[in-house]
């Protein structure tokens, strides 16, 4: 197949102590906000991390949707002139959330309930994305030793399993 | 832009269906998500408008085991393919590993095929990405119409630049070649990802 001499795009490697980082950050935030649910998602669409009601949490469809609705209305408040966008708050009659950027390529969803106010979340929300963004920063970047080719040492990098051809068989 | 966690054991790809308005992007969705097995998927989203066409994206997590015990998720999206929905293509395309073209064999959809190819172009440069050096196969879909383009016309419109993709020839709505295409493209980056992740071996020049 043709797929030689081809270039990657930067991977992002989340290492064995960051998620639980993340993770520890995520659940004091919800214990001190009464959040009920809240994550880290990554601008491709990634959960990368979350922390409190696990029924909240799916395959990954909630993480592709949240960070395409945060992308489209930043970009409807840009087009309308306003650069300063902060994220965005649903009101819900019984579920409310919140979308906050931490960085330019993190977000940080929180997911609330009545009578638990927006104010509320958002003042404890400034203060754990700060930390958040520290970690985020703060964390490895690429290489051979956090990829999980090399987990088990260089001599099983050909326990990656390339075969058979149908990855996804059809029924 | 793949993404490793290591505490979840858990490796993400993003796959992103472009091409042609209604070319069967969405249709190649709705196959995989009909026929694959249930315990190897999530949810299919659509966020169409009540004419079926898609509004923002459609989204199916499909996931497999291949790396060393890490689960590996392959989050498929599709784009909106009418001219009007650039911004939302853009947004679509960030972080992405692997490329499908759909394009339309029908004679009367060559320009729509061409537009949409450019703009594809046009857009992974954007993003810092070209079709020349990543994972993409093109995907010749309606096979089953009458009113097609020969196979050689269209490679000859579509798929003659700088690096030949390898071709499927689809016929989505009755789901030919619709895995062979998933499984062809989900190679192609897990190869990726396997020749730049791979630690180097001793005596081997890197």
């Amino acid at each position: 197949m043709e797929f030689r001499n081809l270039q990657p795009s930067q991977n992002l490697y989340l290492g064995p102590a960051l998620t639980p980082q993340l993770r520890q950050a995520l659940a004091r935030f919800c214990g001190d906000s009464e959040v009920r649910y809240a994550a880290v998602l990554e601008e491709s669409g990634t959960l990368c991390a979350d922390a409190g009601d696990e029924s909240l949490r799916d395959s990954g469809e909630t993480a592709a949707l949240a960070v395409g609705a945060f992308a489209a209305v930043q970009a409807v408040a840009a087009r309308l002139g306003d650069d300063t966008f902060e994220g965005f708050f649903h009101e819900g009659k019984s579920r409310q959330f919140c979308l906050m950027p931490i960085t330019p390529r993190f977000l940080l969803l929180s997911v609330f309930q009545a009578p638990v106010r927006f104010a509320v979340v958002k003042i404890c929300a400034h203060k754990v994305i700060a930390g958040l963004r520290t970690t985020l920063e703060s964390s490895p970047k690429a290489g051979f030793a956090l990829s999980p080719l090399s987990l088990r040492g260089a001599a099983d990098a050909g326990d990656f399993v390339l075969g058979p051809d149908v990855l996804f068989p059809e029924d | 832009m793949a993404v490793i966690n290591h505490e979840t054991r858990e490796v993400s790809f993003k796959l992103v269906y472009c091409g042609t308005p209604m070319g069967g992007k969405t249709t190649n969705l709705n196959h995989i998500h009909s026929r694959i097995a249930p315990g190897q998927r999530g949810d299919l989203i659509t966020l169409a408008t009540s004419g079926d066409r898609t509004l923002f994206f459609d989204f199916l997590p499909v996931h497999t085991m291949v790396i060393n015990g890490y689960r590996t998720k392959f989050m498929l999206y599709t784009v909106p393919g009418q001219v009007q929905f650039n911004a939302t293509r853009q947004m679509v395309l960030r972080g992405v590993d692997g490329i499908v073209f759909v394009a339309d064999s029908q004679l009367d959809r060559m320009e729509e095929n061409v537009t949409s190819l450019h703009g594809l172009r046009r857009n992974l440069e954007e993003n810092g990405l070209s079709l020349d050096t990543m994972p993409a196969v093109l995907q010749l879909n309606k096979r089953d119409l009458p009113a097609v383009a020969p196979v050689p016309y269209l490679e000859y419109l579509l798929n003659s630049g700088a690096r030949r993709l390898p071709v499927f020839q689809a016929a989505a709505s009755g789901g030919h070649n619709v895995f062979a295409t998933l499984n062809a493209l989900a190679q192609g980056v897990l190869r990726l990802f396997h020749q730049h992740t791979s630690p180097p071996r001793p005596g081997v020049p890197v």
